[in-house]
């Protein structure tokens, strides 16, 4: 196995929100571990409020933990301000949903592509221009755009951009956070096959958040299904979709339509009932038991430890043991 | 078609808005008359060609007198919002964009500014002070921090959580680049609609205050402080304070419409392309 | 726009397309939702409803048919509910203005179409907030707000692209048994092909203001005979497939703004492009039913 740059320990984020007086605590993140590799596509799946873009912010450093450690190649995270920080900020990248609200609409997309250049003293001052160019045209952009507001773009050419802005810096990490979901569907192929290319032409790896099973199934290698705040189930991308074990997988993958009439209409559907608890009073034991239909006692109390049912596969669920 | 439709106003505001720099800043252009010339031939006489607005108790031309007390007029609604800019617009970016405790300390000071009515405020200091145009505007800049304040503060609130914001914290960028290059650009339509505004209410405290002799003193000439001496004339010479007072509400109204030109004019989505 | 759609009565019609087509335009004029100062209806317009067309209808009596007739569903649940009022209140209100039941008779009706959207403990549903509820509950109760008055056409305007995997689902199923229990036709607007596969019969695939083909659903996703609807398809991950290299389309739709051109409208993304593509192809039928808006339809090879 390829060397590993992104070592979580035990994370834990909390959101306190104080409402009247009374304060609410959310667990947005419960004690995550996982390891990010070298140059692989490492998705995370899950319904909205299951902590997916938390994680992600918390990967690189932008979201304080509550607890835990983060290590990016032996070493831990820092705090926003000190001299790793900005160190850091050269590997670790991130690119977001909307790509309209991603990019200041009072900057040129030249401006906007220099300031990381500029930030980081990556070139001298007369070859920031031609930088500039270059990013643009790696990601099949005319040289001319440089000079046009983001209000002159549609929705897929911003998303190159900002990716051409996360390059700039030649990171070794980029978290892509749902960025196709705003996107049509020949937009979001563009997307795809572009970061498949520039991912063959550099040592990236890529963290993907999405809550589109086939498009998350089509670029990981890896896969983690995550359900409020918890690891479901992590392992090989092929295996968890062709053999998932933990119930909530199971009914994520059962719900996904299969863009083919003929198989979809031959699947046996079994909806989920119920609806994801509120996060603020979480269920006791295993979160996912108010909707998971081969509850026991057990689960009630315990909440189940992440085990390893084959070599790329790992499940937190009490019946892994009885399979 | 928006466009052409949006043209008009425009084209008249900024006349408008020419009119009252001209004369602020060249008054002997619009007007053949000196402010303080008196004419004892002429005392309170009608409005006429050679003056549209009449003459005043002396016999001067109440129209040079108006053009003549732009200048105090426009330095009294400048000052005070661009004073009240200097303090409120950084303290905004601030509470804005960290939160927590600084945010905390600054909301409950600007609401407790708020919180007290204008008009006693400035009756109060102006009394304790003294009245002068320095007074005015520092007690007008006090008044509308808050009001700058809480705007930017809410629209850097929305703005931080927004992709670029974000995006520029994740890419290294400096604070205090992020808070004057990413995001006072972007308040800037908010606070186009809000400081005419604030500017209208500028020009009817002074008139208010000059009005009840705590703003500015004659012989300095203010519309306010024509507005004092006018009201003595309303039965021999109703044109006289109807003239003054008309233009001080005038202003304000144009003040306040402008405003929503002004934020739709600086929309980048709209201009920028 | 320029555009025929027929839907018959109890069919699940799917309409396909990205944003930009005029998907969403063509399912409010169904309904004449779109402002009538900046909507300009061709002469030869006819949209006909249950018989009577209601482009020659004076506004009022149009009122009638929206609710009842034809009924709507829209993209965000959550703002498609009035935050102000209970559940219960606003499934009232809509029931009131179409029928003149008692109040005991309304709320029997309400709640037996909420139980058909299985929501469960219905009694207490209503008494809450839209905010109380998820998105996915919420749009089930639009649904239910759909059906109250047996509507004979359900227009889905992107009913479930708010929602999570889990929660389109369930409202997909919940959407299809109505259909076919209450013989409602629905015409789905959506730009998933997934969402297309799991709910349609009939399948319409928009581009740039044009139906472009129109087939049964196994016909068009076996062989789609449009090089845009074969490209579309190409595009479209599976989540039961390994990695597969994608073939993206190239290029962006074009903005339509003036007078709809002459040529055909995929001509520029098109790969198969020729010289006669500057002249708008007629909508010819193949045969088992599929229509194309293409000069070589049945010609290319298109299938996967």
């Amino acid at each position: 196995m390829s060397e590993i740059i992104l070592d979580i320990k035990k994370i834990s984020v909390i959101f306190n929100k104080m409402f009247f007086g009374r304060s609410q605590t959310i667990k947005a993140i419960d004690n995550v571990s996982l390891q990010i590799f070298n140059s692989e596509t490492f998705g995370i799946v899950g319904e909205s409020g299951s902590g997916k873009s938390t994680l992600g912010n918390a990967m690189i450093g932008l979201q304080t933990l509550s607890s835990g450690e983060i290590f990016y190649k032996e070493i831990a995270l820092p705090l926003s301000g000190t001299k790793d920080w900005m160190r850091l900020r050269r590997q670790l990248q991130i690119i977001f949903q909307d790509p309209f609200t991603s990019l200041n609409p009072r900057r040129t997309i030249g401006q906007s592509l220099a300031e990381p250049i500029i930030t980081h003293n990556l070139c001298s001052k007369n070859d920031v221009t031609s930088k500039v160019l270059s990013l643009l045209d790696q990601v099949g952009l005319n040289s001319n755009m440089a000079e046009r507001y983001p209000n002159a773009f549609s929705g897929g050419q911003l998303q190159r951009i900002c990716i051409a802005r996360a390059l700039a810096v030649q990171p070794q990490l980029i978290i892509c956070d749902e960025i196709t979901s705003a996107l049509d569907v020949s937009t979001q192929a563009q997307i795809i096959s572009l970061l498949k290319d520039l991912k063959l032409n550099q040592d990236l790896s890529l963290v993907f958040i999405s809550h589109d099973l086939g498009l998350v199934r089509n670029i990981a290698d890896r896969i983690l299904v995550m359900y409020l705040g918890r690891i479901v189930e992590i392992g090989s991308s092929d295996i968890i979709f062709s053999d998932p074990k933990h119930p909530y997988t199971q009914a994520l993958i059962n719900a996904a339509p299969i863009p083919e009439p003929s198989r979809e209409a031959a699947r046996i559907k079994t909806p989920l009932f119920g609806e994801i608890p509120d996060p603020q009073n979480p269920p006791s034991g295993c979160f996912f038991r108010t909707r998971c239909n081969q509850v026991h006692d057990r689960c009630l109390i315990e909440t189940p430890a992440l085990k390893q049912v084959k070599k790329n596969q790992f499940v937190s669920c009490h019946h892994t043991e009885v399979h | 078609m928006t466009i052409k439709l949006m043209k008009l106003p425009i084209i008249i505001f900024s006349t408008l808005g020419l009119l009252t720099l001209i004369s602020a800043i060249f008054p002997q252009f619009l007007t053949p008359y000196h402010p303080d010339e008196i004419d004892v031939t002429a005392l309170l006489q009608k409005p006429s060609w050679s003056h549209p607005f009449g003459c005043d108790e002396l016999g001067t031309d109440v129209l040079a007198r108006i053009i003549y007390g732009t200048r105090l007029e426009l330095m009294v609604c400048l000052g005070s919002v661009a004073l009240a800019s200097i303090f409120g617009i950084p303290c905004g970016l601030v509470a804005g964009y960290f939160g927590g405790k600084i945010d905390w300390i600054l909301t409950v000071i600007a609401d407790s500014i708020l919180s007290f009515p204008i008009i006693l405020f400035a009756v109060l200091i102006v009394a304790s002070l003294g009245a002068s145009v320095l007074t005015l505007v520092g007690v007008l800049a006090f008044a509308f921090i808050p009001r700058i304040f809480r705007l930017i503060r809410g629209q850097t609130q929305i703005i931080s959580s927004l992709g670029y914001v974000r995006s520029a914290e994740a890419m290294g960028v400096k604070t205090v680049k992020i808070l004057f290059l990413h995001i006072l650009p972007n308040t800037i339509g908010p606070l186009m609609v809000i400081v005419p505004q604030l500017m209208a209410i500028a020009v009817l405290i002074e008139a208010g205050l000059s009005f009840i002799g705590l703003g500015i003193q004659p012989p300095q000439i203010s519309w306010g402080s024509l507005l004092l001496v006018s009201k003595n004339y309303y039965v021999a010479a109703p044109w006289y304070p109807l003239a003054v007072g008309g233009v001080t509400t005038l202003a304000a109204a144009v003040l306040v419409f402008s405003g929503d030109l002004a934020g739709a004019a600086v929309n980048p989505l709209r201009r920028l392309k | 726009m320029h555009a025929s759609l027929n839907v018959k009565a109890g069919q699940r019609n799917g309409l396909i397309g990205e944003s930009g087509s005029g998907k969403s335009v063509m399912a409010r004029s169904i309904l004449k939702l779109d402002d009538h100062r900046t909507t300009i209806y061709g002469t030869n317009s006819c949209i006909e409803l249950d018989g009577t067309d209601i482009l020659k209808l004076p506004e009022k009596s149009i009122g009638k048919f929206r609710g009842e007739t034809v009924s709507m569903v829209f993209q965000n649940p959550m703002h498609s509910l009035n935050p102000s009022f209970t559940v219960g209140a606003q499934l009232r209100r809509v029931l009131m203005a179409h029928r003149n039941y008692s109040r005991s008779d309304s709320k029997i009706k309400i709640l037996s179409a909420l139980k058909s959207v299985d929501l469960p403990g219905v009694e207490e549903l209503i008494q809450r907030y839209p905010h109380e509820l998820s998105g996915g509950q919420c749009q089930r109760v639009m649904v239910a707000m759909a059906i109250l008055c047996e509507p004979k056409l359900i227009v889905a305007d992107e009913p479930t692209s708010a929602l999570d995997v889990t929660a389109q689902d369930k409202v997909l199923q919940i959407l299809k048994k109505l259909s076919v229990e209450n013989k409602i036709a629905v015409l789905m607007i959506t730009h998933d092909m997934g969402v297309v596969a799991q709910f349609c019969e009939i399948v319409n695939v928009m581009y740039g203001g044009r139906i472009i083909e129109t087939a049964d659903v196994k016909t068009l996703f076996t062989k789609p005979a449009h090089p845009y609807t074969a490209a579309l398809l190409a595009a479209t991950p599976d989540p039961s497939k390994p990695k597969k290299v994608f073939n993206s389309i190239p290029g962006l739709q074009e903005s339509r703004t003036g007078k709809m051109s002459s040529s055909c409208a995929f001509i520029k993304r098109c790969k198969f492009a020729q010289p006669i593509c500057s002249h708008a192809p007629e909508f010819r039928t193949l045969n088992d039913g599929q229509s194309v808006a293409c000069h070589f339809a049945g010609e290319l090879s298109l299938s996967k």
